[in-house]
């Protein structure tokens, strides 16, 4: 590997202007469960490394009154260790148990999993269906962004030189609430998203729809919605033909191109199946059978 | 242009160690190469395979994607700091031999630590949470089965 020069930023303010002193090739060091590799391959040959694991705002997690914040350093196992912090979101608990093995979990973090931007990143498709924020920091200024916009394309974020992801802020579902995240791959674990899905969706006492987010992953080059699928839910009643009229809709949002994990055929077979499995999670999670 | 060195402290198996890295040596390099603990195996050097496993402050890690820069004032476990008496074996070494839970034995430091960080997590664990926590450790010999059987014998001896 190439050899750089390494700092341990202690405060955000730090790590920004490290950043800044060397914008044109420095790279952010959370968990390095890629950056490593990368390095070692050559595909990122950065002068400066600045590891921001040390910054204390990076590692808060907080459950307040109205939000789940998920500071950008924290190691994805920290957070589902927590007892009752994730009971308000399966499908975002369901992700951060799926990414990698437990000694990736024990290492990587939300913003090194969302800072990489790849298309099939576990934990994207779920904070993109909460509707979740990342406070992006400088040393003198913040700002949020959704998820959504934050990818703009495979490993690429709308962030400035300087700029950290600080947290990620999660609305708390309201009212008859719940939400799923499933994705499909060839082996149980250890594995790469063919297709994810997250899904977020809210109910009237009658099981009439009257919120839902559909968010697709590895199907697009950034994080979509499957904006047909949820027109079609909302204020319809939660049943079978429901979900299986939004499954068969879902694909109306993806784009999917072949790689070495799938076709693009393959996958556009399996997103209506993931989808309805996703969506009936859902209403497991709400006690209604389908 | 010559890169920086920078001094770290931290302990492995309770030993406290002083030593100068350049930033891109990573744990297992550091382990090996400079400590000369060569217990913790180099596999796939990419996050994948599980054989660099070692603990650090009481996370079991793949050594080969941390930087030893990154480690000042950790705690690390290693393969080293179980037994390397035959006749006094740690119960987890004790019952990967007496199951036939390894073949070749390069990936078996790596198992070890896992299934001590398993066990801590969940004293009793079921099949299906055995295969999930040791899903980031790869073993071409065994075909699974017997690491599985040694991690459930260490629970009945333990119980019994």
């Amino acid at each position: 590997m190439h050899d750089f020069d390494y700092i341990k930023a202690k405060s955000i303010d730090q790590a920004s202007t490290a950043l800044l002193d060397q914008p044109t090739n420095s790279s952010i060091l959370a968990g390095g469960t890629d950056l490593v590799d990368q390095m070692r391959r050559g595909v990122k040959t950065p002068d400066l490394i600045v590891d921001i694991k040390s910054i204390p705002e990076l590692q808060r997690v907080a459950l307040k009154e109205n939000a789940l914040i998920l500071g950008g350093g924290v190691p994805v196992s920290r957070i589902y260790n927590q007892q009752g912090i994730l009971s308000e979101f399966p499908g975002l608990e369901t992700s951060l148990r799926l990414i990698g093995s437990i000694q990736i979990q024990n290492r990587a973090t939300i913003a090194g999993n969302i800072g990489n931007a790849s298309p099939s990143a576990d934990l994207v498709p779920i904070l993109v269906a909460l509707e979740s924020k990342a406070t992006i920091a400088t040393g003198n200024s913040k700002r949020e962004i959704e998820i959504e916009k934050l990818i703009t394309e495979p490993g690429i974020i709308a962030t400035e030189p300087g700029e950290l992801i600080e947290n990620i802020n999660i609305p708390l579902p309201k009212g008859k609430s719940t939400n799923s995240y499933l994705r499909f791959t060839p082996r149980a674990e250890m594995d790469i998203a063919v297709v994810s899905l997250g899904v977020s969706i809210e109910l009237e006492p009658d099981a009439t729809i009257v919120h839902c987010k559909i968010a697709l992953g590895a199907v697009t080059p950034k994080p979509i919605r499957a904006l047909d699928a949820e027109q079609y839910m909302l204020g319809k009643r939660l049943n079978i033909e429901t979900v299986k009229e939004a499954a068969f809709l879902i694909n109306q949002s993806a784009a999917p191109i072949s790689d070495i994990r799938a076709s693009a055929q393959y996958r556009l077979e399996l997103l209506p199946v993931i989808g309805e499995r996703a969506i009936r999670s859902c209403a497991i999670n709400l006690g209604i059978s389908l | 242009m010559k890169n920086k060195t920078y001094d770290i402290t931290f302990t492995v198996n309770n030993k406290l160690e002083k030593m100068t890295v350049e930033a891109r040596t990573t744990v297992l390099s550091l382990l090996r190469d400079q400590l000369g603990l060569t217990g913790t195996k180099e596999g796939c050097s990419n996050g994948n395979c599980g054989a660099c496993t070692v603990n650090i402050d009481g996370y079991t890690i793949d050594s080969c994607c941390v930087f030893g820069v990154e480690i000042e004032g950790s705690t690390i476990e290693t393969i080293e700091n179980f037994s390397s008496d035959a006749k006094n074996l740690h119960p987890i070494q004790e019952s990967f031999l007496r199951n036939g839970g390894l073949q070749c034995g390069i990936c078996t430091p790596g198992f070890i630590l896992s299934t001590q960080h398993l066990l801590k997590n969940i004293p009793d664990p079921t099949e299906d949470e055995i295969r999930l926590w040791l899903a980031g450790n790869l073993c071409r010999c065994t075909g699974y089965d017997k690491i599985i059987l040694s991690v459930q014998d260490i629970i009945s001896s333990e119980s019994s």
